[in-house]
């Protein structure tokens, strides 16, 4: 019923929130999470933190709502998007059922295929359940919810690896039962494994981020769904192809909005953990007393004497060489199928040419291996 | 692959028990409760939902709620509802329940994080992102109407320090505070599987009722994702009982805590069911014969009792408490509506009329003098200050007791050479139960008097509730009030054809 004579109504503000947002994505992102007087305190969590405390992670930051997501991904974009990716997947798959892709690959390939890409469905689960972690801890909606999206993200991957796998199982025999079995013992995977399940450990969701976004996922990623994939092409494996096809485009939002998190991050000026308080406007808070005592006055606890660049070169320094090596693991299995491609040259090439390049941009220190 | 193997390719075996760490440290919490699980490989996720049809069918859903908003948006729809103040139910719903569901997104991935159950792990970790889509569609719709009326534009704020938002945020926070296997029957079992329709399907019908279509759709489009998460609820807990004997008398002692913990919240609910509304499709007393007298406590918990599980504690008092439920908490709400960022109302001839023949012998004898005093002045009831409130729902301490209305059902505890304040027998117990936890709750009049936001009170609390005076109070003397009418004006709403 809109005519020409129809007025528009006045309304009594122009922005919905007290606060500016540009677009959709941050009238329904910016200032979800609170930040003060949570009520209680974990019953087995000794630390004795607020339910959204600064000091689940080392890092500091005078604003945790700067962050912008790069793709400004919020549920209906995020589920709108990932849905034409879903049948993206699907239709690959019944055009390659459909084509004989399958059955008709060569046999060496197949093997190749097996050892090396079926066990990557338990990696990509097992950092899907550490990034969980990550959605709790991590401080301001923006940042837990790009985990949020990331660690769905590997959930779907992991599903989307083992359809795949029963795919192949319809014409080449055991793949999953194989695939663990390989993640599990042999030798060229356990590195990977170990380094996954170091992350399942890791406490720090800063670190967390930095340990699967910044150093092993950039490698292993472009080794397997980029490079490892033009192998697949040049064998006539679309199915595969077609999968990775998806998956790459994941894998590169993953990195950018790490990228631009840790970037941000590294430039950060604050010098004490509570800075943020400011930004929100909460300068004047006295701390978080409770009938009459205190529960853990933020000013008492000791505070990171270490800035955010050298935290993140800590880690950095710390995780990257893990990861490099774990992947380079692989390069005995990729002899073993004869693939025509060195894993030392490509985990070489991948540094320089997709990693290095990310750091500089991000303005963090990189050394690669 | 039949579908249930090739499911249990995409969930349970995907997950690995690491090798060179211990599974203790990959998962310190899941001994701390004392929960036994001996075999979690044979439990089955009932719904059996794979990412792709997740976000397939979520992404349509999405899209069809979406173009109801934008039509709603795009044609004033706000301005066509029966009586605008519906809009002040509207906001409590969305200060109270929208940062819940945020809440309750935080913590099903606490939960699914925790759990190293794969088919509850998928189960938590779709519901985990089903939380953060009710949060987002919920303030996308408040972020339209904030821009024509009061109240909602603070949310941040008003969420982090107004007395009212302590009640659901006390709720989840008591649940991201507790292990994981507690927070996942006080989620999953007693607020989805308890409450949750009582939530959604009442107050989606009160706004069709009342013309605002976009609520409407809101509600249904919310719930529809709710059946995933009772059916989890369900499963879950099923699990607990009987995976071993020793988890009976602790599930127990959480389904008690939590049944009273999940009703006392939604008491601002039945406020939105009796109150609000200007056309009323259900009572409170009748939505809860239905949803939870019938659904719950004379259908599942018969159905539990074959585990040696009794109906919660204080199920009885609740029942007792349907008759008043709604009168209680609203003249709480009126007492102390110029502290709030949704107005009271004074009530019209065609309210008390409903009322009277909805709650016969309750609501003339004990309650209408109370709202008749706001006839002549209407902010005659106003209590000052900020109320003194129960130490575990945080609700002001003004219900009455059931048994004898004209007397309160105030409770006091000792705990510490200090006496504590509890709304009723239910809060009492929770609270006796974990007195050391309760102690810790952020009291939002203690921080004030203590100077916390300031000195020169009360205008500096409303700087920190993030809304200005004006926002309060009464509706139907109110500046959206006269906003409304005008807009009304403008669309000719205000004609009648006969």
């Amino acid at each position: 019923m809109s005519g020409p004579q129809r007025e528009m109504l006045e309304p009594i503000r122009k922005q919905p929130w007290d606060w500016k947002t540009k677009n959709e994505y941050e009238e329904v992102t910016v200032r979800q999470q609170p930040y003060l007087h949570g009520h209680y305190r974990h019953i087995f969590d000794e630390r004795d933190y607020d339910i959204f405390d600064p000091r689940y992670t080392r890092l500091k930051s005078s604003d945790w709502e700067a962050f912008r997501d790069p793709k400004k991904y919020w549920y209906t974009t995020y589920t709108s998007d990932r849905k034409k990716m879903a049948e993206q997947v699907e239709n690959n798959f019944s055009q390659a059922e459909e084509f004989h892709v399958i059955e008709h690959l060569d046999p060496s390939w197949v093997e190749a295929a097996r050892t090396i890409y079926t066990p990557l469905r338990h990696l990509e689960y097992g950092e899907s359940v550490q990034l969980q972690h990550v959605i709790r801890y991590a401080l301001g909606t923006s940042i837990e919810q790009c985990s949020t999206f990331q660690s769905f993200d590997k959930t779907g991957r992991a599903q989307w690896i083992t359809q795949w796998a029963m795919n192949m199982e319809a014409h080449h025999g055991d793949f999953l039962g194989f695939g663990k079995e390989i993640f599990m013992s042999q030798p060229a995977f356990q590195a990977l494994r170990s380094y996954v399940e170091e992350v399942l450990v890791t406490d720090d969701w800063g670190e967390v981020l930095v340990a699967l976004n910044l150093t092993l996922d950039p490698l292993l990623g472009n080794l397997i769904y980029r490079d490892f994939n033009r192998l697949a092409l040049k064998h006539g494996d679309t199915h595969l192809a077609g999968l990775n096809y998806a998956i790459i485009k994941q894998m590169d939002w993953h990195a950018d909005w790490a990228f631009a998190l840790f970037g941000l991050l590294a430039e950060e000026r604050a010098t004490s953990r509570w800075d943020y308080l400011k930004s929100l406007g909460y300068e004047d808070w006295p701390g978080d007393y409770r009938w009459g005592m205190t529960l853990s006055d933020p000013r008492n606890t000791p505070e990171e004497p270490m800035h955010n660049r050298e935290i993140i070169n800590e880690w950095v320094g710390k995780w990257y060489p893990k990861a490099y090596h774990a992947v380079s693991q692989l390069s005995s299995l990729f002899e073993r199928h004869n693939l025509q491609l060195n894993v030392q040259e490509a985990l070489q090439a991948i540094q320089k040419e997709r990693i290095e390049p990310k750091y500089k941009n991000a303005g963090i220190a990189f050394q690669g291996v | 692959m039949g579908i249930k193997s090739s499911y249990s390719a995409m969930t349970r075996e995907l997950m690995w028990d690491p090798k060179d760490f211990d599974l203790k440290k990959v998962y310190p919490l899941i001994e701390k409760e004392g929960i036994i699980v001996k075999d979690p490989k044979k439990w089955e996720d009932p719904f059996r939902m794979t990412y792709n049809q997740y976000v397939k069918i979520q992404s349509e859903k999405d899209h069809i709620y979406h173009s109801v908003r934008n039509a709603f948006e795009a044609n004033n729809g706000h301005a066509k509802v029966v009586d605008a103040r519906w809009y002040e139910g509207i906001k409590a719903f969305a200060l109270a329940v929208q940062p819940a569901e945020y809440a309750a997104h935080r913590l099903m991935a606490y939960i699914g994080r925790n759990i190293p159950i794969e088919a509850i792990r998928f189960a938590t970790f779709n519901q985990c992102i089903d939380e953060l889509r009710h949060a987002q569609i919920e303030i996308k719709h408040y972020a339209h109407m904030s821009k024509y009326y009061d109240g909602l534009h603070a949310y941040a704020k008003t969420n982090e320090n107004l007395w009212f938002n302590t009640v659901a945020k006390s709720f989840f926070d008591d649940a991201l505070t507790a292990g994981p296997f507690e927070a996942l029957m006080a989620i999953s079992f007693s607020f989805e599987y308890v409450f949750t329709n009582i939530l959604f399907l009442p107050f989606a019908s009160s706004a069709a009722a009342v013309g605002d279509e976009n609520f409407a759709a809101v509600g249904k489009s919310v719930q529809s994702d709710e059946a995933r998460h009772m059916a989890l609820g369900m499963t879950a807990l099923k699990m607990l009982l009987e995976e071993d004997d020793r988890n009976i008398p602790i599930v127990q002692k959480w389904l008690d805590k939590w049944y009273w913990r999940a009703y006392r919240i939604f008491s601002v609910v039945a406020t939105l069911v009796d109150y609000y509304p200007r056309i009323r499709p259900i009572s409170w007393r009748k939505a809860f014969e239905i949803y939870v007298e019938d659904q719950v406590l004379d259908g599942l918990f018969k159905d539990l009792r074959k585990y040696g599980i009794r109906e919660p504690l204080h199920a009885e008092d609740s029942i007792k408490e349907k008759e008043h439920y709604s009168h209680a908490t609203m003249r709480i709400l009126e007492h102390y509506k110029h502290a709030n960022m949704f107005r009271g109302f004074r009530l019209q001839p065609d309210d008390y009329e409903w009322l009277h023949n909805e709650y016969p012998d309750t609501f003339e004898k004990y309650y209408a003098p109370f709202f008749r005093r706001m006839d002549d002045h209407i902010m005659a009831v106003a209590s000052p200050g900020i109320p003194a409130v129960c130490a575990v729902c945080q609700i002001p301490v003004e219900f009455p007791d059931p048994d004898q209305p004209n007397k309160m059902w105030t409770q006091y505890s000792e705990f510490n050479n200090k006496t504590h304040i509890l709304c009723s027998p239910g809060c009492k117990h929770i609270f006796e139960q974990e007195p050391g936890k309760f102690i810790q709750w952020w009291w939002p009049a203690e921080a004030y008097v203590n100077g916390e936001f300031g000195t020169d009170l009360p205008l500096d609390l409303f700087k920190y509730f993030g809304f200005s005076p004006e926002e309060a109070n009464e509706h139907y003397s109110s500046p959206d009030r006269e906003r409304w009418m005008k807009y009304r004006e403008q669309l000719g709403l205000n004609q009648r054809f006969v």
